[in-house]
């Protein structure tokens, strides 16, 4: 605050003074001055006293204070260029766009501590995925020194000064008028994407929250329209891209005019950052994906063959009596598995089922089941882990898979333990621990994969494969993400001439999924590869076609369609 | 510019070792990178969080051991202490009482590590700040007995606000006798050797009324040439602010526009996301007065020629 020369500025900001309350605990002080109650150290006390202060100093606006007070870890460099970005360029309200696994809670946690460090936040929201938020509390607290509290009940909003709740709470009443009531500094929202509709209870909430600052995180900003991005926006900065109607008119025409384009691109590129994969900087160790070809023994066979027979009756009949074809869904996706989750099922439908000869049928074919006395899959696993070695996550989509597999590894004297949903946060925690430690083998269901890191691991055998792609880039995403250093090897069970192997085809081969990047999933997923339908539509086409070929056939169209989607969608990405 | 302090190990280490010694904790162990105190109670009570528990003490007249502070300064040292700690405590465990039955289960004493941000130094900050606000001193030894000339000494923190936040440390003197004012004061006298001396002592004639008229003058002073120095980043701030509070009408203008039903919830929104933005973004200087001082300074050594 050196003053160059005295010049006559037309404005200079308010003044405010603070701490001058002085004066009375300095007669205090001088009083016992007078006792003789004084010790020779104050002096000590005094000059640290000054280098503390000075020691917390905000300095100026360039440096990040934050980098000092990480504890455990290092933040990459495309995050430390995130957090400045958003608290220099952005001045404190940005969308945090990241490719899913580039660490946008560590960007957002860098950009919380660095606002509190210059004490211009004391009070924060930050709302979450319910399932994410004992998660987000933890890494703030350990990893930033945030001492950060999850929601438990309508006190906590005032109670504490960083609260992490979900969204879905805060939307109900009582919660909804206790938050609006708060004066928050920072308003923090993951899975943004839940904001695209403005009529919506959650946009409506969001908005009215009162904040300061705001980072809202989404790998997807937009996935159908541009007025998507409109609406984000909005929270951020309304009127920043002008009227909403305006702007849906002009972006809206088919023909994009590219100096439009470029002005708008400009423009959002002040709210938005995007880190990909793609970009370098944040390059993972390679994957190498590998298909194990498989041979059904005899019997196998013969089950499955007859599960085939039967699914395909079952078909016509519900079909035309338009009954539901999920449990067939369920069924096929089982056999292909294991006899033994298949079994379960044939034996829910043979309770449910009133026709005597569909009975029968099944009967017969759990007889069948019962009479395999290999599993080949199950026994390719158990030679598998030997001659890998090292740590290894098995995945199944099927509870009876998993407990048979644990029970088989077990009994050949592999360590192993069981990963699902189900349990809860602390046992799913054990588990980890247990796997990180220990353990040689973690079973998981694809229901547990979502919100577990395992970069301490590099083999992964995909016992079956999930039908949707994007559920298997979350597997994947479990151990193929930051902090991976190693090389990953992803093993895909295929047995030959039946339904998995065509998939593996389609998913590894045509689409060749396991190169991709996330990013472009995430938006091929939205649009051709509808959640539900293309199990269904899987199915249909397996038991409508003649011939395995014909199958094949199908499959191949689809990918087709797909790569056709992929590539459009990568061109217009240049927008981001 | 100066470095920042404390961005160090060795720094923070050489901070907790001056701040326990002067609190008088005894130091129990001394190693590299580590440190043992034991904690008298006044500063265990404001160096950990447990109020239920001293309320306790104190109501009840216990005298429980004094806490023992174990700090590690890097992680190496954290992880050697610990090491450490938990070998002696199974040792000790294992040769006392064999036959006692929770031997086995006793927890060992760790270590915690020393980081800035951590909460630890933060409460050991928080005490050193509170206990170092004021002080009244004249340098120590053989200048003993030879007049001085009371100065007023004002640290403070000077934070430029806008929707980032800058912040300089000043310090100022003032001569009581002569209304002189010194820049950088506490740079020039940080390194004599104080003691603390009694008021007379050091400011001879002058109370607190002078003291305060002393303040309200280093305030003017302050605020002078705060107004006197070119203000560019309020400047810009004041513009961005300006063009956001357009773009933020045009937004609610069209959204009435549209339809008028709702116009009452709007008009309150868009009130109250102007305040919001206002308060985020409108430019103002905040000044915190952190630390007074009343120095008595021996004719020769006062840094009169700095002005």
């Amino acid at each position: 605050m050196e003053p160059q020369a005295i010049q006559s500025t037309s404005k200079t900001p308010a003044i405010q003074w603070h701490g001058l309350d002085f004066l009375s605990a300095l007669s205090a002080y001088k009083e016992n001055l007078h006792f003789g109650n004084y010790r020779s150290q104050e002096w000590t006390l005094f000059r640290l006293a000054c280098l503390a202060r000075q020691a917390k100093l905000a300095n100026n606006f360039h440096e990040l204070l934050v980098l000092h007070h990480v504890q455990g870890f290092q933040p990459l460099p495309h995050q430390v260029e995130t957090a400045r970005q958003v608290l220099q360029r952005m001045r404190g309200r940005a969308i945090l766009a990241d490719e899913v696994g580039l660490g946008k809670t560590i960007e957002a946690g860098l950009i919380l501590k660095e606002y509190m460090l210059r004490q211009m936040v004391r009070k924060a929201l930050i709302l979450v995925p319910a399932s994410l938020v004992l998660q987000w509390t933890r890494e703030l607290n350990q990893k930033f020194n945030i001492s950060c509290f999850a929601q438990r009940n309508h006190w906590s909003w005032s109670e504490y000064d960083i609260v992490v709740a979900s969204l879905d709470t805060a939307k109900r009443l009582p919660h909804k008028d206790i938050i609006m009531a708060q004066p928050w500094d920072m308003l923090i929202v993951d899975e943004a994407h839940k904001l695209k509709n403005p009529k919506t209870k959650n946009w409506q909430t969001v908005n009215q929250i009162p904040n300061k600052f705001m980072i809202l995180l989404t790998a997807t900003p937009l996935q159908n329209s541009l007025k998507e991005l409109h609406t984000l926006v909005t929270l951020l900065k309304p009127g920043y891209l002008g009227d909403p109607t305006v702007f849906a008119k002009e972006h809206a025409r088919p023909e994009k005019n590219t100096s439009d384009m470029a002005q708008l691109r400009e423009q959002v590129s002040r709210v938005m950052i995007r880190n990909r994969r793609i970009d370098g900087e944040t390059n993972l160790p390679p994957r190498k994906v590998r298909s194990v070809s498989l041979t059904l023994g005899a019997k196998e066979r013969e089950l499955y063959d007859a599960v085939h027979r039967f699914l395909k009756d079952q078909y016509r009949e519900r079909k035309s009596q338009r009954a539901s074809l999920l449990p067939l869904i369920t069924l096929q996706r089982e056999i292909c598995s294991s006899p033994y989750a298949a079994m379960m099922t044939l034996e829910k439908m043979l309770k449910r089922s009133r026709s005597g000869r569909t009975q029968a049928t099944i009967r017969d074919l759990l007889a069948l089941a019962e009479s395999i006395p290999t599993y080949t899959k199950v026994e390719r696993v158990l030679k598998l882990i030997p001659e890998i070695g090292d740590k290894c996550v098995v995945f199944t989509e099927y509870r009876a898979t998993q407990d048979f597999l644990l029970f088989m590894l077990r009994r050949q004297g592999i360590s192993a333990v069981p990963f699902r949903g189900g349990f809860g946060r602390g046992k799913k925690d054990w588990m980890k621990d247990l796997f990180s430690r220990k353990v040689q083998v973690l079973v998981a269901t694809e229901s547990g994969g979502e919100g577990i890191n395992l970069q301490f691991c590099h083999h992964m055998i995909n016992f079956d494969l999930p039908w949707n792609p994007m559920r298997l880039e979350q597997r994947i995403g479990r151990i193929h993400r930051l902090g991976q250093n190693h090389e990953v090897h992803i093993l895909n069970f295929a047995t030959e001439d039946t339904i998995e192997a065509h998939i593996v085809h389609l998913l590894q081969e045509k689409i060749r999924l396991f190169e991709m990047v996330i990013g472009n999933l995430d938006s091929i997923v939205g649009e051709s590869v509808g959640n539900g339908d293309f199990e269904k539509q899987i199915l249909e086409w397996s038991l409508t076609s003649e011939t395995p070929e014909e199958f094949g056939e199908k499959l191949s169209t689809y990918g087709d369609q797909v790569l056709c989607a992929v590539q459009s969608r990568t061109e217009s990405e240049s927008l981001e | 510019m100066k470095q920042i302090p404390l961005r160090t190990a060795a720094e923070r280490l050489q901070f907790c070792d001056d701040y326990f010694s002067s609190v008088d904790a005894r130091i129990l162990m001394a190693k590299e990178d580590y440190r043992e105190y034991q904690l008298p109670r006044e500063i265990d009570k404001e160096l950990t969080d447990r109020p239920y528990y001293w309320l306790w003490v104190d109501q009840t007249g216990q005298k429980p051991d004094p806490t023992i502070l174990r700090l590690a300064f890097s992680p190496d040292a954290l992880e050697r202490e610990n090491q450490r700690l938990h070998r002696e405590t199974l040792e000790r465990a294992n040769s006392s009482s064999e036959s006692h039955p929770s031997a086995p289960y006793f927890r060992p004493p760790v270590a915690e590590l020393v980081s800035l941000g951590g909460f630890r130094l933060e409460r050991i900050m928080d005490s050193v700040m509170a206990r170092g606000r004021f002080i009244c001193v004249r340098p120590k030894d053989g200048l003993r007995g030879r007049p001085v000339i009371p100065w007023l000494l004002m640290n403070a923190v000077v934070s430029y606000v806008c929707d980032l936040t800058e912040q300089n440390f000043i310090s100022l003197g003032l001569c009581l006798t002569n209304d002189q004012i010194v820049n950088d004061f506490w740079q020039a006298i940080e390194r004599i050797p104080m003691g603390v001396a009694r008021w007379e002592e050091v400011v001879g004639p002058y109370d607190e009324d002078a003291v305060e008229a002393g303040l309200s003058r280093l305030r003017d002073y302050v605020g002078t040439k705060l107004r006197a120095s070119p203000q560019t980043w309020a400047k810009e701030a004041e513009l961005r602010l300006e063009e956001e509070l357009a773009q933020l009408d045009l937004y609610y203008g069209s959204l009435v526009a549209e339809d008028g039903s709702d116009s009452d919830v709007l008009t309150v929104e868009h009130q109250q996301k102007r305040a919001e933005l206002k308060q985020r973004a409108a430019p103002r200087i905040d000044i915190e007065v952190v630390q007074v001082a009343l120095v008595g300074l021996v004719e020769v050594t006062a840094p009169s020629s700095r002005q």
